[in-house]
Formats: C-alpha cells, sequence, structure tokens
C-alpha cells in the first residue's frame, strides 16, 4: 500500500518533457484572446489551473518572460493602430488604454499564482507594475504619439480657451493615465511653452 | 521602576508611528558591524542574532513567540539586548507580550539597548494581540465598506495607527465582497452579510427567515438603539473582538438584549459595574484617547466563538447538498461550487474573504466562458472546480471556515497542500503539517524522503525543517536505504561556491545566499550542526560532507543503471 502512494506522489511531481511549451501556449492562447476580447471561450478556472500548475513545477521564469513578450506584441499592435488613428488621436488613446488595463486585470487575476509566489520569493515586478512600464515603454514613449498627445492636449486647451465645449472626462482620463505611468512630469516638460499654464489647467482638469 | 521608565516618560506626547522622527542619522539604524547569520539557530538564537530571515522562517513554522529557554528568557529579551529593532519588530508582530506589567514584558523594556527598541515597545504595548487569520480576513470585509471604517475610525478617535497599519493590506486587494444587507440607523448604514450575522445570532437568523427574507435594507428609527452600538457589535459579529467606548456600554447592552445575544449581555453587565469604581489608571496617561473596553474572542465560551459559528453554518449547508431548493432559506447560501460529483453550498463571503482566488473568481462571475451559464438572474451563481477531489475540498472548506483541520489523512496530506498553494490559503500548509508531524514520527527513511520533497515543492517550511533535522541527525541511517540515494540523484547540486562553505557563512557581514532553498545546503548546515564540529573543523567537515553526498549519488547512478540492466535481461 504504502508502494502504491509513491508511486501516485512521483507522478504528480515528474512531468513529460515538452510539458511547459505545451501549458505555456494554452496560456499564451488565452492572453492572445483576451486580448481580443474573446474572453467568453476561455474557461478561467482551466487558465488560472494551467498556470498555477506551471509554476508550481518551477517554470515561472518561462511563464514571467513569456509574458512580457506576449503584452508587448500586443502593444506593438495597439501602437500602429493608435499612430494611425482616423479620428481624434486622445479618444483612440483613451479607447486603447481601458482597453489595456482591463485586459490586464483579467490575465492578472489568471496568472494569480504567479505573482503571489514567484514574484515576490525572486524579486521580480509584479504584473500590475510590468503592465504599466510596458505600456510606458512602448505607446508614450513612442516619439510619434508622444508629439501628438503633447499636440492634442495643447490644442484641446486652446480651444477651451477659445470658448469652445470640450469633453473634460477625455481630459481627466488621459491626465489621469499620465499620472498613474510617473510620466506627467516628463511629458509636460518637453513642452517648454506655456509651461505654468498648462500645468496650472491640468491640475485643474485632473481635480 | 521609576528610574527604568524615566526616558519614556520624558516624552508623554510620543506618537506611535513617528519612530522615524526620532533624531537619528539613518546610518545610526543599521548596526555598524554585519549581522551574523544562524541558519540553524532556534528562535532564540535567531532573535539573539538579529537573523530575520531565519526568524520569519521559524514564526511562519508557528513557533511560539512567548516561550520561555532555560535562561527563563523570552526572544523578544534577547532582541531587545542586542538591538536588533527589525527582529524585535517581527516578534511583536507575531504576538510577543511586551506589557510592562507582566514579568517578561517588563524584562524587555528593561533590557531594551535604545531609546528606539523602548519606542517600539511602548508602541505595541497598547495594542491588542494579532487576530487569527479567519477573524482578521473577516474583519478586512467588514472594514472595507466605505461606511463602516468611517464608523470605525469616528469610534478610534483619531487613533489611525492601528488602522492605517491594515488599510493597506486591504487596499491592495481592491474590491472585497458586496454586502447584501445595509442596516441604517440615525441615516447612517452600515452594511453587512446575512451569513455572518445568522450565523452568530439566532435572532438575525430568525430575521432574515422572516421578516427580512427579501430585504436589503432595513432601517431602524428605534430611539434605543444607537449607531455606535450596532457598530461595535457588528464588528465583534465578524471578527471576534468587541471595542467598545465605555459611554456607548449601556446602549450595547440594550442592543443585546434586543439581538437576544444574553452571553455577552451578561459579561458586559458585569464590565459596567466593575467600571463604576475602576480607576483608569493604565489610561490616565494616554491623552485624547477614549476609555474603551476591549473583549477578545478568546475570553469568551467557544460555543460563543467565530470559528463555532462559522462550523454551524457550514456543517448546515454541507447537510443541504440535497434538497437544496426548500432549505435555501435556512443556511443562506449564496453559491454553489461543483467538485467532482459533489456540489458544496457555501457563502461568497466566507470564500472571497479567505481567498483571493475565489473573489477573482466571484467577481468576474459574469466574465469568461463561466459567465456564459448563470443566465437567470435569481439562480445562485455556480463555480466548478477541477483536478481536486470533493474529500480534498470538503477539508478545506473547514479550514476556511473554522481556521482549524480535525484530522487530516496523510494520504490526503498532499492533495490538502496542493490545494492551498492553488486557492492562495497559505496558512493551512502550516494548519495541515500541524496535524501532520505527530503522524510522521514512525514513518520509514523512503517515506520520509518523500515527505521533504512534496514539502519542498509545496513549499511547506516546518514540514521540511523537520525532514531535514532527522536526515541530518540520522545521516548514515539515510545513506543506507536507496530511497535517499535516489533522491540526491533528483535534487539539484549543493552550491559549490566556497565563500558560502561553513566557517565563511558563519562569519560576520556574509549574506545568505541568493539561491535560497537548496535542500542539499540547508541538510549540509543541519548536518553540520547535528554533528557538532568544532568551528575551526567546520570546513573539513563540510568538504567530508560533499564527498560522502558525491559518492553516494555514484551509488545511486550505478543503482539506476543497474535497474535499467535488469529490466533489459
Amino acid at each position: 500500500m504504502s508502494n502504491q502512494r509513491k508511486i501516485l506522489k512521483l507522478s504528480r511531481i515528474e512531468v513529460e518533457p515538452n510539458y511547459a511549451d505545451r501549458t505555456w501556449q494554452i496560456i499564451e492562447h488565452g492572453i492572445n484572446q483576451i486580448f481580443n476580447h474573446n474572453d467568453r471561450e476561455l474557461s478561467m478556472e482551466e487558465l488560472y489551473r494551467a498556470a498555477y500548475n506551471m509554476v508550481l513545477h518551477r517554470f515561472g521564469e518561462m511563464q514571467y518572460n513569456g509574458l512580457v513578450v506576449t503584452v508587448t506584441r500586443h502593444l506593438e499592435e495597439m501602437r500602429k493602430s493608435i499612430e494611425s488613428a482616423e479620428g481624434s488621436f486622445l479618444d483612440e488613446l483613451n479607447r486603447k488604454w481601458t482597453d489595456y488595463t482591463e485586459s490586464m486585470q483579467k490575465i492578472r487575476d489568471i496568472l494569480m499564482y504567479m505573482d503571489r509566489s514567484y514574484v515576490p520569493t525572486h524579486h521580480k515586478t509584479p504584473i500590475k507594475e510590468v503592465g504599466l512600464n510596458l505600456w510606458r515603454d512602448h505607446i508614450i514613449h513612442s516619439a510619434k504619439i508622444q508629439t501628438l498627445l503633447v499636440d492634442s492636449l495643447l490644442e484641446e486647451i486652446h480651444r477651451e480657451r477659445m470658448g469652445e465645449v470640450i469633453n473634460h472626462g477625455l481630459m481627466r482620463n488621459v491626465i489621469k493615465m499620465l499620472t498613474e505611468l510617473g510620466v506627467y512630469q516628463e511629458v509636460l516638460e518637453s513642452i517648454n511653452a506655456f509651461e505654468d499654464v498648462i500645468i496650472n489647467s491640468f491640475k485643474y482638469l485632473a481635480l | 521602576m521609576s528610574d527604568r521608565r524615566s526616558p519614556v516618560q520624558l516624552e508623554p506626547e510620543f506618537d506611535a508611528l513617528d519612530l522615524d522622527l526620532l533624531d537619528l542619522e539613518p546610518d545610526d539604524l543599521h548596526p555598524t558591524i554585519p549581522l551574523k547569520k544562524v541558519p540553524a539557530g532556534d528562535l532564540y538564537e535567531a532573535a539573539r542574532a538579529g537573523d530575520v530571515d531565519r526568524l520569519k522562517i521559524l514564526i511562519e513554522g508557528g513557533a511560539n513567540v512567548n516561550l520561555r529557554d532555560k535562561w527563563d528568557s523570552v526572544a523578544l529579551y534577547y532582541a531587545c539586548l542586542a538591538g536588533h529593532f527589525e527582529a524585535a519588530r517581527m516578534l511583536l508582530e507575531a504576538g510577543a507580550v511586551c506589557s510592562e506589567k507582566t514579568f517578561d514584558g517588563d524584562r524587555c523594556h528593561y533590557a531594551a539597548l535604545n531609546l528606539r527598541l523602548r519606542r517600539l515597545l511602548k508602541t505595541y504595548e497598547a495594542r491588542p494581540p494579532p487576530l487569527a487569520p479567519l477573524n482578521a480576513a473577516l474583519r478586512d470585509v467588514f472594514l472595507a465598506f466605505p461606511g463602516n471604517r468611517r464608523g470605525y475610525l469616528e469610534q478610534c478617535d483619531g487613533d489611525y495607527s492601528r488602522v492605517a497599519g491594515e488599510k493597506t493590506d486591504s487596499a491592495s486587494s481592491s474590491t472585497l465582497f458586496p454586502p447584501d444587507i445595509t442596516f441604517y440607523i440615525d441615516g447612517q448604514p452600515i452594511e453587512a452579510h446575512r451569513a455572518i450575522l445568522s450565523a452568530r445570532s439566532l435572532f438575525f437568523k430568525q430575521k432574515f427567515s422572516t421578516d427580512w427574507r427579501n430585504r436589503t435594507e432595513v432601517r431602524f428609527s428605534s430611539q434605543k438603539l444607537s449607531y455606535r452600538a450596532l457598530h461595535s457589535l457588528l464588528h465583534f459579529f465578524y471578527s471576534d473582538r468587541l471595542e467598545v467606548a465605555v459611554e456607548d456600554m449601556p446602549d450595547l447592552v440594550r442592543t443585546c438584549k434586543a439581538c437576544k445575544m444574553e452571553g455577552l449581555q451578561s459579561i458586559l453587565e458585569k464590565e459596567m459595574v466593575h467600571q463604576k469604581y475602576a480607576d483608569y489608571k493604565s489610561l490616565r496617561e494616554v491623552d485624547n484617547s477614549q476609555k474603551k473596553f476591549i473583549l477578545q474572542g478568546s475570553a469568551l465560551p467557544e460555543e460563543d466563538r467565530l470559528p463555532f459559528a462559522l462550523r454551524n453554518i457550514l456543517e448546515a449547508s454541507l447537510g443541504n447538498c440535497e434538497n437544496a431548493e426548500e432549505r435555501s432559506q435556512c443556511d443562506f447560501a449564496d453559491i454553489h461550487v461543483k467538485v467532482g460529483d459533489r456540489v458544496f453550498r457555501c457563502h461568497q463571503v466566507v470564500l472571497a474573504a479567505r481567498s483571493e482566488y475565489f473573489r477573482a473568481r466571484l467577481s468576474r462571475a459574469m466574465e469568461f466562458l463561466e459567465g456564459n451559464r448563470g443566465k437567470e438572474i435569481d439562480a445562485i451563481p455556480f463555480l466548478e472546480e477541477h483536478d481536486l477531489s470533493s474529500e480534498a475540498f470538503e477539508k478545506m472548506l473547514e479550514y476556511m471556515y473554522t481556521d482549524g483541520l480535525k484530522e487530516v489523512d496523510p494520504d490526503q496530506a498532499e492533495e490538502m497542500f496542493d490545494a492551498a498553494s492553488r486557492y492562495l490559503l497559505f496558512p493551512l500548509k502550516r494548519a495541515v503539517a500541524d496535524v501532520l508531524l505527530p503522524q510522521l514520527e514512525m514513518v520509514s527513511p523512503a517515506e520520509l524522503c518523500h515527505w521533504l520533497i512534496l514539502s519542498d515543492m509545496y513549499g511547506v517550511v516546518k514540514l521540511r525543517e523537520y525532514c531535514l533535522d532527522i536526515m541530518a541527525c540520522n545521516f548514515e541511517t539515510f545513506a543506507d536505504t536507496p530511497e535517499f540515494r535516489a533522491m540526491l540523484l533528483t535534487l539539484p547540486p549543493p552550491s559549490g561556491d566556497d565563500s558560502l562553505r561553513t566557517t565563511q557563512p558563519n562569519a560576520p557581514g556574509t549574506v545568505g545566499s541568493a539561491n535560497e532553498g537548496n535542500i542539499l545546503d540547508d541538510l549540509r548546515e543541519k548536518w553540520l550542526e547535528a554533528e557538532g564540529s568544532e568551528l575551526d573543523q567546520r570546513d573539513e567537515s563540510a568538504a567530508l560532507f560533499d564527498k560522502r553526498l558525491e559518492m553516494l549519488m555514484l551509488v545511486a547512478e550505478k543503482e539506476v543503471n543497474d535497474d535499467k540492466d535488469d529490466i533489459l535481461v
């Protein structure tokens, strides 16, 4: 009897050779579907279980790096779509940002075990922060977007000065994003002219 | 006595959180000589050496921080004497007693190396002991509602320090679980959960199954009921800790009477008689503090405590699995979890409070594939969990509801560890290990090897330490066991880095290895400790041990090859 038990135990510990790759493919597919808004077809329980088992079998590093690569790929796509936005640039940026934060929330929930065990023991950056950092590096720091962003913000402010009604909610969301990313000062400082005026108006809007 | 205390009394308005305002350079806070690590030390050695990593392991392993050693000293005393601030803080956080009126506490105050430590002790002195995980989790749920939190802060009356520390924890876990009933008194809301209230009080249970059956809010207009009294009572229901301002006590007694809480009522009445004559010695020195009565759950008979109440509702809902429809009003279950072929009736508030996983699952109930099912609005939500036996799930529920486990079959232990990791219920691992350890005294070396691998995989600190200790003390017995040799082959090799070895790691200033958790490194350390080699011979002993390991591995490899040959033949 004791022999049987041992065999059972070992079977959980040993894994097939391509276990990690296969599991990662499932999770990667899940992440892609979440970004494509197809999460209705995914089982959260199944994905979580796959991710949990992967970390348990000490493939945490693979999962972590895979996450960064996959998210980066999606961000590149988003960058292109934002840069070539047809209508209002700020609208598109805000829409993508909302999408992105929601998707990252879901992904974080699925990879929660990694976030709670692998990340702290290996002194990695938590998933939420990784998400913010990647967005900052790939979207906000893109030269084209940064110019567009500053121009659009200035234009909106100018329009309001001229007595037009502008979308305050949208402005507030964009400013909130910048503060959350910690690049508020940085982006603003790239504007030399009108700096004080602008900071004051931003603060007024952000309130 | 008065001499001893004078430094503290010089600054009576010292604020608990202002430890950093002390007139010290940042460098003063760090010892000039790097700390010496004691990787195999006990609680007292770790406290004396200020080895916080070791201390953390021991505390996580469930060491009793208030135990005295053969010199009649507690660990906190050593930490204070040697001036290890962080170590002392960890011990206090784990519930070490430091009240000046106790023998142990008084010695700590007396021994404290510097003012900073003394202030630390003072800060923790007034602080109630930490809550059990279950109580703390439910208390967080209760205080997560803005209305409830505000009410609590008002009662604390500026004593933000206690709440501020706890706030960060719950804030990070974002949305806690929504209430299903709101009370309004004097226009102020208190939010709560039916399941908890009816578990704690028959009065609420009856109300919820009759008058209040379909209500989501109840407004009280009676003059007899005060907001603060009801808030105290509900806070007590969630956390097993009653905190009430003395001036509110008559109100609370009336509330208890209305809610038919006889036990609590009589305790409060007795206390009120006592209060009349009580001289608030301890509180007189504290400014801006209301006179407050605090009652710990541990002072109550067991059947009046939170775990007992929740065990009752758990048993009720497990018993209701069959004819769920008609009973649904009796147990207030609001979630079904299907595991294997059994459906468990549970309470969302408990699952969400205890496990971050379930919190996420429940808050995303309408998303993902699982959200497609619950189309009918009134239906109880339904979750399905795979790859887990219903027995293990039931055991886990027992722990979630009661913070304890009555018994665990060793055969079931692995699955329990798995469940504890998977559902992010980390304290459950220790609970299982506690139940399991007495059963492991007589097991064979071969089985112990399996327990070591398991405990390493699931991070069960206490069990892992236990296995390593036995192996180190009986190394030769294990060396003769084929299973042990086979295990050596599967483990990552010990770190060959000389700087980490023997005399070196014990020299002051060595930082612990970054690659922590290597089983063979830990085994070597324990072996050296057990063999009690003199310090100057440790290098040789370690080399000896490494040679022995290498040899055993060679034997093991040969055995594996032989086995293969046998099969081929």
